[in-house]
C-alpha cells in the first residue's frame, strides 16, 4: 500500500507503503494531524490518491464499498434509526430481504452486547453503547476490513478500557482484519498485532514494532511497557521534532 | 403539577386581555360603534354561528388555504431537494428564485385577478406564493444541513447515490421541512385572508370587508378572531404532528 495525498496544496502523505495481512490487526499511529486520517479515508474510498494505490485482494480501490467497514470517532449512527434499523442498514442497501437482515442484524446486536437496546434511537445511549452500535453496524454488511478512525476517542478512560477488550473480543470471534487509527501508544500496544508509527506530515513511515505478546494482554507486563517505552519515546520525537 | 399550573396561565392570559378590551371600552376611548365590548362579539359570534354564516366562511377559506398549501408543498420540497442535490438543478432555478422571492405575496394579487378573476383561484394562486417559498428554503436548509459524516458512513456501507437521498438526506432534512411547512401555512393563511378582501365574495377575508362596510364591527371582530384562531390551531396542530414524527429527536 502506497499512498501520497495533496489536500489544499498540503502534502498529507509521502511515502506509506505496507502490506496488511488476513485476518491482522493494525494500528496506524502518529502525531496529530500527520495523516494517518487521510490514509485510513483512503483506504476507504472516501478519498482519491493524488499518486499512489490502495489494493484489496489485487483490486485497485477507486470508491466505498461494503467490503471495507468504517467505524468513525463521532459514532455517525442514523439518529432517526433505532439501534437494530442502523445496523441493517448495510444488508438493506445490499437488497437483502426484510426477515433476512433482522436476523443478520440480531446476530450483531447480540455480538456487541447490545441485547435490550435494540429499539433505542441513539441519543438514548452513552458514548460507548453508540460506538458498539457503530461497530455492529459495519460489521452486519460481513466487509474484509474493519477500519475504524480513532472510535474510542471521544469515550471517558473507564468506558475505552472496556471497549478495547470488547473489540478484540468480536475481533476474535469475526477474524476481520481491523485497520485502527489512534495517537494513543497505550492503546496501539494493547491491541494491535503490528503498530505502523508514521511520522509528522507528510507522513511516512518511521516504524514498525511487533506486538507478540499473548491476548488478553496484562499492561504491566515487563515486555508491553518496554514495547510502549520505545513506541513513545519515537512518537515524542516526530512531535518535538517536527514542530520546532 | 406545574403543568397544570401553566395550563391556568395560559386561559388566565386570555381573560385578563377580554378584561383590558372591556375596560378600554367603558374608558370611551373609542365610541362603543367602532370598538364593540366583548359581550356584544360574543352575541354576534352566536348569532354568526347559528345563521350559519359564519362556519360557510370557515368552510370556503379553509378549502382554500388547503388547496394552495398542498400544492405548494408539493412542488416547493421536490424542488428543494432537487436544489441542494444537483448544482445544475441549484444554477438553472436559483436567480428566477431569488428575482421572485421579495415581491410579497400580496403584491400578486392585481396581477392574480386579472389572470384568474374572483373567488376561488386566486386565492388559491396566492396561497401557494406565500407558502411556496418559505417550504422551498426551508428544505434546502435541511438538506444542506446534512452531516457530512452520516453521508459518509452510509457509503461506507455501499449506498448508491440515491441510496445516500433516499436514506439519509432526505430523512435528516425533514425537520427543517416540518418547520417551513409551519411557516408556509402560517404565511398562506395571511395571504388567503388578504385575497379574500381584494376579490372574493365568500371567506373569512370577505366577511371582515363587508362587515366593516356595513359598520357592523363586531361581527368584524368575530371574523378577525376566527382567523387569528385558526391560524393558531394550524401552527399548533402541525407542531404536533411534528412531534410524534420525530420522536427521536428528543
Amino acid at each position: 500500500m502506497a499512498g501520497s495525498r495533496a489536500e489544499r496544496d498540503v502534502e498529507a502523505l509521502r511515502l506509506v507503503s505496507f502490506i496488511v495481512k488476513d485476518g491482522e490487526f493494525i494500528c496506524l499511529v502518529g502525531p496529530t494531524g500527520c495523516g494517518k486520517t487521510t490514509l485510513l479515508r483512503i483506504v476507504a474510498g472516501l478519498e482519491q490518491p493524488t499518486s499512489g494505490a490502495v489494493l484489496l485482494d489485487g483490486q485497485l480501490i477507486t470508491e466505498p464499498g461494503p467490503d471495507r467497514g468504517m467505524v468513525f470517532q463521532e459514532f455517525a449512527l442514523l439518529p432517526w434509526r433505532t439501534v437494530v434499523e442502523n445496523i441493517e442498514l448495510g444488508p438493506e442497501i445490499q437488497g437483502v430481504g426484510h426477515e433476512t437482515r433482522r436476523n443478520v442484524a440480531d446476530l450483531y446486536v447480540g455480538l456487541v452486547g447490545l441485547h435490550g437496546f435494540e429499539n433505542k434511537y441513539p441519543r438514548e445511549l452513552s458514548g460507548g453503547m453508540k460506538q458498539r452500535a457503530a461497530i455492529a453496524r459495519s460489521l452486519a454488511n460481513d466487509p474484509k476490513v474493519l477500519l475504524m478512525d480513532e472510535p474510542f476517542g471521544s469515550l471517558d478512560a473507564q468506558t475505552r478500557n472496556i471497549m478495547q477488550e470488547e473489540l478484540l473480543g468480536i475481533w476474535s470471534k469475526t477474524k476481520k482484519t481491523i485497520i485502527f487509527v489512534t495517537h494513543s501508544v497505550d492503546e496501539a500496544v494493547y491491541l494491535a498485532d503490528r503498530i505502523i508509527l508514521l511520522t509528522a506530515r507528510p507522513a511516512s513511515v518511521r516504524e514498525t514494532f511487533e506486538v507478540r505478546l499473548p491476548r488478553p494482554r496484562d499492561r504491566l507486563h515487563y515486555e508491553f511497557v518496554n514495547i510502549r517505552a520505545e513506541a513513545l519515546m519515537a512518537l515524542s520525537e516526530e512531535v518535538r521534532g517536527r514542530s520546532s | 403539577m406545574r403543568r397544570v399550573r401553566y395550563r391556568y396561565l395560559r386561559i388566565l392570559s386570555i381573560l385578563l386581555a377580554v378584561i383590558v378590551w372591556q375596560m378600554v371600552g367603558w374608558l370611551g376611548v373609542f365610541p362603543r360603534h367602532l370598538l364593540p365590548w366583548p359581550t356584544s362579539v360574543a352575541s354576534s359570534f352566536v348569532d354568526l354561528s347559528v345563521s350559519g354564516e359564519l362556519p360557510s366562511h370557515i368552510l370556503t377559506s379553509l378549502l382554500r388555504v388547503a388547496v394552495g398549501f398542498i400544492i405548494a408543498a408539493a412542488t416547493a420540497v421536490p424542488l428543494g431537494i432537487a436544489i441542494s442535490w444537483s448544482k445544475v438543478a441549484e444554477s438553472l432555478t436559483e436567480p428566477i428564485l431569488e428575482i421572485l422571492r421579495p415581491i410579497p405575496p400580496i403584491a400578486w394579487i392585481p396581477i392574480a385577478m386579472l389572470w384568474f378573476g374572483l373567488g376561488f383561484k386566486p386565492a388559491v394562486f396566492l396561497i401557494f406564493i406565500g407558502a411556496f417559498f418559505p417550504i422551498l428554503i426551508n428544505t434546502v436548509a435541511g438538506v444542506r444541513a446534512t452531516p457530512k459524516v452520516l453521508v459518509e458512513a452510509v457509503r461506507t456501507l455501499g449506498a448508491s447515490d440515491r441510496d445516500i437521498l433516499v436514506k439519509v438526506v432526505t430523512p435528516s432534512a425533514i425537520p427543517s421541512v416540518v418547520a417551513g411547512l409551519r411557516i408556509g401555512v402560517g404565511v398562506g393563511w395571511m395571504c388567503l385572508v388578504a385575497a379574500e378582501m381584494a376579490g372574493a365574495s365568500s371567506g373569512l377575508g370577505y366577511m371582515v370587508i363587508y362587515y366593516s362596510g356595513i359598520l357592523e364591527t363586531s361581527s368584524v371582530m368575530v371574523g378577525m378572531l376566527t382567523i387569528g384562531a385558526i391560524g393558531y390551531a394550524m401552527s399548533y396542530g402541525i407542531e404536533r404532528v411534528e412531534g410524534r414524527l420525530l420522536r427521536w429527536r428528543e
